[in-house]
């Protein structure tokens, strides 16, 4: 008899899944995890994507059960499209992992996106004096900047705004 | 009524299904790298959201949504034929054009499906409009850019809008069976949103100094149909290209 499993000790494991784009974070962090429902052994996840068009959606949901599976559970994944991810549920320690990423991080997110985009700071040297490459980046969150100052390339976090 | 919900959900996934394979078709072809990375990201976005919409019919029992997409005949797509268009010479003027008419359209049409009537629709209208955002400041900084540099460019510009204005207008073409959506109160009148369409795109155009005319509806033969299942002359070959693997298997598990 294994000892019950809660919904936060779920939350708890789950940590140890990252983003499979932007590994640095955890689906926790990210605040991809919606509800988590255990009735006995089986247990299913609520699973929120950041864009619609995520093509690692499928990923994730092999990454998360594979994992319950180690830990005795029965899982099953349910993505849900109606429910739409919020840039606020992204944790503290979600922005700091981002952060600590090398990620520009988005001053305004509740802007439009030209002013979101229009003021960013280099995430190594703070300059301002920086500019767009492309809104579009390696994946649908991403855009590139360069920074004049200091010279380097850098990307900003892009959410669904 | 689950018909008529069909044909307004198709109209809208199979336009994205489509512009998200032209789009794709850019992938390595771009003028510059930057131009390569939107237009692949814009495609997956477009790609994702064609899928979001089927899915809204497969959670009501009908087909799924690579059914919808690879296992169709043809007289069931109710697409535009804007979307159909080939990429042709492969002119960037042409392909930014096509962008910006149909995601001005896509702006205007989701603003509308969030009032919608059907709550799944007006929700996934909500979400998608959070990231066509980023496709419609994409598409009209570079109209507004080019329209007024060089001759060159502006000259190209205004050769795709001669070419593309009337396909794009019927993005807008009355759906069988219209006047029950709007009763139900799920969508707007397909001409209406054609003129806050043209509210949006107007003075964008003017600022690039391009020019359109409206076409009169004797003129518009040749581009109508598309959402009363008729298809244009290049939707063979692109879904002869679209579903060469998936025909190859058609049991496989993806």
């Amino acid at each position: 008899m294994t000892p019950a499993v809660t919904a936060e000790t779920v939350r708890e494991w789950l940590k140890a899944v990252p983003d499979p784009e932007i590994p640095h974070i955890s689906v926790v962090d990210m605040g991809m995890i919606g509800e988590v429902w255990i009735e006995g052994e089986e247990v299913r996840v609520e699973l929120i994507p950041t864009f619609a068009g995520c093509p690692a959606v499928s990923l994730l949901r092999s990454h998360i059960e594979s994992l319950l599976r180690e830990k005795g559970l029965n899982p099953r994944v349910e993505i849900n499209y109606n429910r739409p991810w919020r840039v606020e549920n992204v944790t503290e320690a979600g922005w700091a992992a981002l952060r600590r990423a090398g990620f520009a991080l988005p001053k305004h997110l509740h802007a439009d996106p030209a002013e979101m985009l229009a003021d960013v700071s280099c995430p190594r040297c703070e300059s301002q004096m920086v500019s767009l490459v492309s809104p579009f980046g390696p994946t649908a969150c991403r855009a590139i900047f360069r920074c004049h100052s200091c010279g380097e390339a850098f990307e900003l976090f892009k959410p669904p705004l | 009524m689950i018909e008529v919900l069909e044909i307004l959900i198709l109209s809208l996934a199979d336009d994205e299904l489509f512009i998200g394979h032209r789009h794709a078709e850019w992938i390595g072809l771009g003028p510059i790298l930057e131009e390569d990375i939107a237009f692949a990201s814009i495609a997956q976005d477009e790609t994702g959201h064609a899928q979001a919409y089927y899915q809204i019919l497969t959670d009501l029992g009908l087909p799924t949504p690579d059914e919808y997409a690879f296992k169709r005949e043809a007289s069931a797509f109710r697409s535009a034929h804007l979307v159909e268009l080939p990429n042709f010479e492969y002119d960037y003027g042409m392909a930014l054009m096509r962008h910006f008419l149909y995601d001005a359209a896509e702006q205007v049409r989701l603003d509308a499906l969030r009032k919608s009537a059907y709550e799944p629709l007006a929700g996934l209208a909500e979400r998608l409009l959070r990231e066509e955002k980023y496709h419609w400041l994409h598409a009209r900084v570079w109209i507004q850019r080019l329209g007024r540099s060089t001759e060159e460019a502006h000259h190209r510009l205004q050769a795709a809008l001669d070419q593309l204005f009337p396909y794009a207008w019927m993005l807008f073409e009355e759906m069988p069976h219209e006047e029950k959506m709007i009763e139900a109160g799920w969508v707007p009148p397909s001409a209406e949103l054609r003129m806050r369409w043209l509210e949006k795109i107007s003075p964008i155009l003017m600022e690039a100094n391009l020019a359109y005319s409206e076409p009169k509806a004797d003129e518009l033969q040749a581009f109508q149909g598309g959402r009363h299942g008729i298809r244009s002359p290049y939707f063979d070959s692109l879904y002869a290209e679209m579903t060469e693997v998936s025909a190859s298997d058609p049991e496989a598990e993806w």
